[in-house]
């Protein structure tokens, strides 16, 4: 595990446990401690992805606030991506241009993070008054978005 | 499960928690996740286009060598933000040095080159394409291809070089070579002697016979030595090459073989060879370098295998090999064989038999095994029988201890006597 990747994590767990203690959900704080010892394994042994969704349910569910929630996923999906980055390189033994490919995924995984977060604030932040419908119907156009995205990544792996 | 498909799952499920709470701030989480994947599908490659361009040091070596191979990538279309290329590596092949794989960026028109080196074994190789998987900075949206090239190394099995196989042959041929033909004429060994007549040179009149005959005059004749026919049969059965734990005692056959013809094209015989297993692989017989090479490459693509067919020796054609020709069978030979060879002896082929010892090969497999001890005597008792059994018709067995060099058993067993010992009448074995 790379130490981007470990700071990622610990900080998103930190996150969690702030969120928790103002919310006063004590009893909470022993998941959260297990789920993040379960990440500092998970991301060396290739089980990041199981350890992203637990700390996505657990900031998704736990209802502690919005701003320190957006933080622990965001900081949660950086430690995934830089976890999974970070065994990649370590597998091959012989790279070219290795800064190149470095420079571009930190940039673009910084920019994915920091558009992500912007969006999700403003879309807080901005309150829409839409009715039950309206909101069905655009959670169906995002989940067809979304499984447009799904089926282009399957086709373009085979 | 793949990473967009897994963030896919994670957003959908984020927004169905949101809708199903009528909370809109866990419908936000989701968006982070699909910034993430919005901005991968964005940056994913179109269409790359590479131009591949490999070599190999050698296109031939024998069997252990180390062989240099070079991959030359050049990048004719976008820029490749994350590109992993591996070589495919033939079955039965292991890198000796560097690697088959490598990962990087390939900017517009730069090229990247992979070299490694192998180890080789006996065979013929086919590198027969390049992999690539391109995909965007995150890794999430990957397209794999591959690009198609033209590689091919002959392994040729490691050779021993030996001095001389001492054969009886029964038949020689017309042109000059190493064997001794039961037939007086110009040569080193001496024959007989016959009475002179025109025309034979002078200086092989022998004074002494010719000086108790008043009106006849003797000369020395000498055998003529000659070039042989000879058939290599190689038993390829996977039953009689099978050792414990699968492994197969094949492979010195092989040696063997190609270590014995390499000797016999060597010194100008005919040679021809059959390799019997799971099919039949006939060489014609030949002489010369050509005649090598078409060994070689027989033996390079041998392997022990399995065929209801040919399962029994008796289904090998010998009209094949010419009428009294010498043939040397290569075979551990299991009892069976025995029967088979005794008809061939009677059907007038002097045969010489060489066998890797299955049994020290065993031996070394199955160390520490218990009764191992008295399953090496049982097999040692069968294989003395064998060789009296074939010994009994006159064929001759050569039962090569494979912790020995072959050249060493074979000079010991088979091989020429020193000028000193021929000298004084010893055989030296």
């Amino acid at each position: 595990m790379n130490q981007p990747a470990r700071i990622a994590l610990l900080l998103s767990t930190m996150a969690l446990t702030v969120g928790l203690i103002l919310e006063g959900l004590w009893l909470l704080l022993f998941v959260v401690a297990a789920i993040g010892s379960f990440g500092w394994i998970s991301a060396r042994r290739g089980w990041e992805s199981i350890w992203l969704f637990l700390q996505l349910a657990l900031a998704a569910l736990s209802g502690i606030p919005f701003l320190l929630a957006l933080l622990a996923s965001v900081l949660g999906l950086a430690t995934w991506d830089l976890a999974a980055h970070g065994r990649l390189l370590q597998s091959v033994d012989n790279g070219f241009e290795l800064e190149a490919l470095k420079t571009s995924h930190y940039r673009s995984v910084a920019l994915a993070l920091a558009s992500g977060s912007l969006l999700a604030v403003i879309a807080i932040g901005i309150p829409l008054r839409l009715s039950f419908v309206a909101a069905v119907l655009l959670t169906l156009l995002a989940v067809a978005g979304i499984a447009g995205l799904a089926g282009r990544a399957s086709s373009a792996s085979s | 499960m793949k990473r967009a498909g897994f963030l896919s799952f994670l957003a959908f499920a984020l927004l169905a928690i949101g809708l199903a709470l009528r909370d809109g701030r866990v419908a936000a989480l989701s968006l982070p996740l699909l910034s993430y994947l919005a901005l991968g599908l964005l940056q994913t490659p179109d269409r790359p286009h590479l131009e591949v361009e490999a070599n190999l040091a050698q296109s031939s070596v024998t069997e252990g060598s180390i062989v240099g191979v070079w991959v030359q990538v050049r990048n004719a279309g976008p820029a490749l933000p994350q590109l992993r290329i591996q070589d495919h590596l033939p079955a039965g092949l292991t890198v000796h040095d560097g690697s088959t794989v490598s990962l990087g960026s390939l900017a517009r028109r730069a090229s990247h080159q992979i070299s490694y080196s192998i180890r080789s074994t006996r065979g013929i190789h086919s590198f027969d394409r390049v992999d690539f998987v391109a995909s965007d900075p995150l890794g999430l949206f990957q397209q794999s291809f591959h690009m198609p090239t033209s590689r091919t190394i002959l392994v040729r099995p490691s050779l021993r070089r030996l001095r001389h196989v001492d054969l009886q042959p029964l038949r020689t041929g017309v042109h000059a070579g190493m064997y001794r033909a039961r037939r007086g004429g110009p040569g080193v060994e001496f024959h007989g002697l016959r009475p002179y007549v025109a025309g034979d040179a002078r200086r092989w009149i022998n004074w002494k016979a010719s000086a108790r005959h008043r009106d006849q005059l003797f000369i020395n004749e000498f055998e003529q030595e000659r070039a042989v026919a000879i058939g290599i049969i190689v038993d390829a059965r996977s039953r009689s090459n099978l050792l414990a734990g699968g492994r197969s005692s094949f492979s010195y056959s092989v040696q063997a073989a190609a270590s014995l013809s390499e000797l016999f094209l060597a010194q100008a015989n005919r040679v021809g060879l059959m390799i019997y297993g799971s099919h039949l692989d006939w060489t014609v017989p030949g002489y010369g370098r050509l005649q090598r090479e078409r060994i070689m490459l027989a033996l390079a693509r041998a392997r022990a295998g399995h065929s209801r067919i040919f399962d029994r020796m008796k289904y090998l054609p010998t009209r094949l090999f010419a009428p009294r020709s010498q043939l040397i069978f290569i075979s551990p030979v299991i009892t069976e064989d025995v029967g088979f060879l005794r008809i061939l002896r009677a059907r007038g082929y002097p045969i010489l038999v060489v066998s890797p010892d299955r049994i020290t090969a065993e031996a070394e497999l199955l160390d520490g095994e218990p009764d191992l001890g008295l399953a090496i005597r049982l097999a040692r008792i069968e294989q003395v029988l064998i060789t009296r059994g074939l010994a009994h018709v006159g064929i001759q067995r050569v039962v090569w201890d494979i912790s020995q060099p072959l050249e060493q058993v074979i000079e010991a067993q088979v091989g020429r006597p020193r000028r000193w010992m021929r000298a004084v009448g010893a055989r030296g074995r």
